[in-house]
C-alpha cells in the first residue's frame, strides 16, 4: 500500500471543505470522513475517528489494505437519492451478532422492513437496529467496534421503490 | 460430579407483582432465554430455563449456564425503558444483599469478593426488551470451566450457605417489578443516580483496553468519564479493571 499517497490524500482532504470523500479502485475503497465526536472510547478500544491511518488503529483488526488514487471527477452517474439508517443511541457499532459470526448485512444485500442490520451497544444494552423500509445496503459507513453518536448514519441505503 | 439438579422452579404462592411475572414459562433446556423472551413474551413475561445451551453475554460472549446450577431467566418488557440495565442491577443487588455481600461493578455485573456471581444483558428488538439475568447459585469451583475459576463464583461457593432458587427468583422478580414501575413512572434519573452512587467509582483509578485513568464521574447516560494522560475519555461499553479503592 502506498502510504505517501494516502497521507497526501488525507492532507488534501483535511484542508478541503469536504465532509466525506470516498475513492474506489480495483474493488478497494478509501473512505475519509471528518469526525464530529472524537473521544468516545469503547473497550477494548479501537482507536478510530480522525486518527491518521496506520498510527493508532487497534491491533486486533489491521486496517484493510487500501490503494488510494488521485481523486478524479465524479462519474456522471444518474443521481440517486440515498437514505441512511441512523444510530438510535450513543454506543458501539457491531456489524455482527458475535465476533465469530458473519455480519447481519453486507453491501448489495436487500433488507426487509424491520430486518436487523446491526447492533449498537452501550452499557450492556444491545440494541438491534433495523431497517425502517425495504432497501438495498449501499455502504456501511462505520467500522465494526467503532463508537457512534445518537443519530449518526450507519448505513447508506437505497429504498427499493427507487430501484 | 455435581449433585443432581433440583426440581424445576415453581412457586407455592403466586407472585404479587404488577408487571413482571404476568406470564411464566419454565423450560428444561433452551438455547437462550433472551431469544424466547424476544419471540414469545408479552409485557412482563418471565422465561426460566434449567439449562441454556447458548446463553450469552455482551456481544455474543458465552454465558455458562449448566443444568440446575443457577437461575437463568429473562423478562420480556415492552417499550423504551431507558436505564433498564441499571435498574436490573439494583433489583438483583437488593434481592441478594440480605444474603451476601454483593456489589455492583460498572455497568451492571454483580460481584462477591471481587468475583462475578451474576451477569445482566438487555437486548432490545423493535418495541421489546429481553432482560436476561444469569445468577450462579449452586456451583462449586469445579463446576466452572477452568478459565472462569479465578473470576467467577456462585452464591453457595462465596458464602458456604445453601440457597433456594425459587425464593431467590421470587425476591429478584419482586424487586425488579418495583424498579420497572419506577422507570415507567419517570424514575430514570433517580435510578441512574442511585446506581451511579452504588458503583462507587468516583476518584478511583481504572484500566480498560490498555489505558489507565482516574474516574471523574458517571454522566447522565451512565457513561464513565475517565481522566487519562491523553485527556478525558468517555466509556460507554466494555469491562474495566478497578485499580484503587475509592476516595
Amino acid at each position: 500500500m502506498d502510504m505517501d499517497k494516502l497521507q497526501e490524500l488525507i492532507r488534501v482532504f483535511e484542508a478541503s471543505d469536504l465532509a466525506e470523500l470516498e475513492i474506489e479502485e480495483e474493488g478497494r475503497r478509501v473512505c475519509l470522513k471528518k469526525a464530529t465526536a472524537t473521544n468516545l472510547v469503547p473497550i477494548p478500544a479501537r482507536a478510530v475517528t480522525a486518527a491518521p491511518v496506520g498510527e493508532s488503529v487497534a491491533p486486533v483488526a489491521p486496517p484493510p489494505e487500501v490503494r488510494p488514487m488521485v481523486a478524479s471527477p465524479e462519474p456522471k452517474a444518474e443521481p440517486v437519492e440515498l437514505a441512511t439508517i441512523n444510530s438510535p443511541m450513543v454506543g458501539v457499532f457491531y456489524a455482527a451478532p458475535a465476533p465469530s459470526e458473519p455480519p447481519f448485512v453486507r453491501p448489495g444485500d436487500t433488507v426487509d422492513e424491520n430486518q436487523t442490520v446491526c447492533i449498537v451497544e452501550a452499557m450492556k444494552l444491545m440494541n438491534e437496529v433495523s431497517a425502517k423500509f425495504p432497501a438495498v445496503i449501499e455502504r456501511v459507513l462505520v467500522e465494526n467496534g467503532e463508537p457512534v453518536e445518537f443519530g449518526q448514519p450507519l448505513f447508506a441505503v437505497r429504498p427499493v421503490e427507487q430501484i | 460430579m455435581s449433585e443432581p439438579a433440583p426440581a424445576i422452579i415453581s412457586f407455592d404462592v403466586p407472585l404479587s407483582t404488577r408487571v413482571v411475572g404476568g406470564q411464566f414459562y419454565v423450560f428444561g433446556e433452551v438455547e437462550s432465554t433472551n431469544d424466547l423472551a424476544l419471540q414469545l413474551g408479552s409485557d412482563g413475561a418471565v422465561v426460566v430455563a434449567e439449562r441454556q445451551t447458548a446463553g450469552r453475554g455482551r456481544h455474543g460472549r458465552v454465558w455458562h449456564s449448566p443444568r440446575g446450577m443457577g437461575l437463568w431467566f429473562s423478562v420480556a418488557l415492552e417499550g423504551h425503558l431507558r436505564g433498564l440495565p441499571f435498574a436490573a442491577a439494583l433489583a438483583v443487588r437488593d434481592a441478594l444483599q440480605p444474603r451476601c455481600p454483593v456489589v455492583i461493578k460498572w455497568p451492571n455485573d454483580l460481584l462477591i469478593h471481587g468475583r462475578k456471581v451474576c451477569g445482566i444483558l438487555v437486548e432490545h428488538r423493535g418495541e421489546r426488551n429481553a432482560l436476561g439475568i444469569g445468577l450462579n447459585v449452586h456451583q462449586r469451583l469445579e463446576d466452572f470451566p477452568e478459565e472462569l475459576r479465578a473470576k467467577a463464583t456462585s452464591l453457595e461457593l462465596a458464602t458456604g450457605s445453601r440457597f433456594d432458587r425459587a425464593a431467590l427468583l421470587r425476591d429478584i422478580l419482586t424487586r425488579l417489578d418495583e424498579r420497572v414501575l419506577a422507570l415507567r413512572g419517570n424514575g430514570y434519573e433517580a435510578i441512574r443516580r442511585e446506581w451511579a452512587h452504588t458503583c462507587d467509582l468516583k476518584g478511583r483509578d481504572v484500566r480498560y483496553g490498555g489505558i489507565a485513568g482516574t474516574v471523574k464521574d458517571i454522566d447522565e447516560h451512565g457513561a464513565l468519564i475517565v481522566v487519562t494522560v491523553q485527556g478525558e475519555h468517555r466509556l460507554i461499553s466494555g469491562e474495566i479493571e478497578i485499580l484503587t479503592q475509592g476516595v
